[in-house]
């Protein structure tokens, strides 16, 4: 068994020793990421309990492989969790959500389907070459044309339009092969 | 989809539509499903491949949602949580106990070590998580409500303060430092401070505590954290303790930060 197998399966076992070493040999890391980013202490800790609950409510509905380590798979989750959470208090005046009935575990239950519909996106823009995953990347980070034009060595703006129109039409239709985008177009 | 169409939804999604054209838009936003599709994905492919964004989902009752709340009911996960909150606060309780103990049982190297760290002005692991702990500069007053007239100058400056660009925002902060805004003031010592402009810093906060501003009490906060960061405890502590006796600005935090400094 790999060890993400054996820490996937200790955390759908409820083997407190095993999660004990998980969180000896994680929770600085996540705690010094999210100090770094504007969060406190006790964020860590909420985000850190989150993740592993996430992990394993997703594993227990459909056994999934983690294709990097245990360890880097568990960051980046906690990492996607604080950026949900950054962004939540920031759009929070114009979130009109129904706070009181479970909105816990509707909670952890909808960060599943965005770490999934996340790791899709992020899996098909590692599929594209050369130039237009660099373009890409600075779209989507919202740099502005005339950097795009810059880096590029384009002409002008208008043919960086062109390119990154081009290469998010060659995305769009990659996502829409993967046969996990059908099950993400319904919501 | 056309390129005038991406256009378009770029613009949207950016906020660069005109009154009008945004009523135009959320019309046909309504009323054509695939528009509306192509609209989702766009602003979900915007947000989530951003490294500073994220796209947080509405939808509240989908099968697949409900799935994943039945497993989160179960016992097992209940269980899990409780699991998770036990070792969480063992966890906790250890690194306390680890921070307050070590230096009695620490080595005369690692003393040795520690001094040497010291004489060479490098603050401690310990002051740096305890500023990194403490700094929550994301509850500072915004400049621009603040701001009697509108100030674009200040408008960019706290924008390249929020992006962590110090340097850049300071230049702004000094050139508007005449005006009758004390929170300028802050935000300039901060920033110096976050450049390691030590000195610069302790005269900019001194200047706010000294000063007649409703605000000039925060000097005293902020000179803590200052000292805190260039790892000067015994200054760090006669100023809590000036903010302690004086009930000034964040005196409950003051005192919290007293004790983990014990």
């Amino acid at each position: 068994m790999s060890d993400n197998q054996y820490f996937l399966n200790a955390l759908a076992n409820n083997d407190s020793k095993e999660i004990e070493k998980l969180y000896e040999n994680n929770f600085h890391k996540v705690k010094k990421f999210i100090l770094q980013n504007n969060g406190q202490s006790i964020d860590a800790e909420d985000i850190f309990q989150k993740a592993l609950l996430q992990i394993t409510v997703r594993y227990k509905k459909e056994p999934f492989t983690i294709k990097t380590n245990f360890d880097a798979y568990l960051f980046t989750v906690c990492k996607n969790l604080w950026r949900k959470q950054l962004n939540k208090s920031k759009k929070w005046v114009t979130t009109d959500k129904d706070l009181t009935h479970n909105h816990e575990d509707q909670d952890i239950a909808l960060s599943i389907l965005e770490q999934k519909r996340w790791e899709l996106f992020k899996e098909t823009l590692e599929l594209i070459t050369g130039n237009c995953k660099i373009i890409l990347r600075m779209f989507f980070n919202k740099k502005p044309y005339s950097e795009i034009v810059e880096v590029m060595n384009y002409n002008s703006e208008t043919v960086a339009r062109q390119r990154v129109f081009k290469c998010k039409a060659k995305l769009i239709e990659l996502i829409k092969k993967d046969k996990r985008f059908n099950a993400l177009k319904e919501l | 989809m056309s390129l005038e169409e991406d256009i378009l939804i770029e613009k949207f999604l950016r906020g660069e539509l005109s009154e009008k054209e945004h009523a135009k838009f959320l019309n046909r936003l309504e009323n054509d499903p695939l528009f509306h599709e192509k609209v989702t994905l766009e602003s979900q492919l915007s947000s989530f491949l951003d490294d500073n964004d994220w796209y947080s989902l509405q939808n509240e009752n989908p099968a697949e949602v409900k799935a994943y709340e039945e497993i989160i009911a179960s016992d097992e996960i209940t269980e899990l949580k409780a699991i998770l909150k036990d070792i969480n606060a063992k966890q906790q309780k250890a690194n306390t106990t680890k921070r307050i103990n070590w230096p009695l049982y620490a080595s005369a190297a690692l003393i040795a070590l520690i001094v040497s760290l010291y004489l060479i002005m490098r603050p401690s692991v310990t002051s740096e998580k305890l500023y990194s702990e403490y700094i929550s500069l994301s509850d500072l007053p915004s400049l621009v409500v603040r701001s009697t007239t509108t100030n674009t100058d200040l408008i960019e400056a706290q924008k390249l303060f929020e992006a962590k660009n110090y340097s850049e925002a300071l230049y702004i902060f000094r050139k508007n430092i005449d005006q009758k805004n004390s929170t300028v003031l802050l935000y300039k010592g901060i920033s110096e401070m976050q450049l390691d402009k030590f000195q610069e810093a302790e005269n900019t906060f001194k200047a706010l505590s000294n000063s007649d501003y409703i605000d000039a009490e925060k000097g005293y906060w902020y000179r803590a954290l200052l000292n805190l960061k260039r790892d000067s405890i015994k200054q760090v502590k006669t100023l809590l303790h000036t903010i302690t006796s004086n009930k000034y600005y964040n005196s409950n935090k003051a005192l919290e930060l007293l004790k983990e400094l014990k």
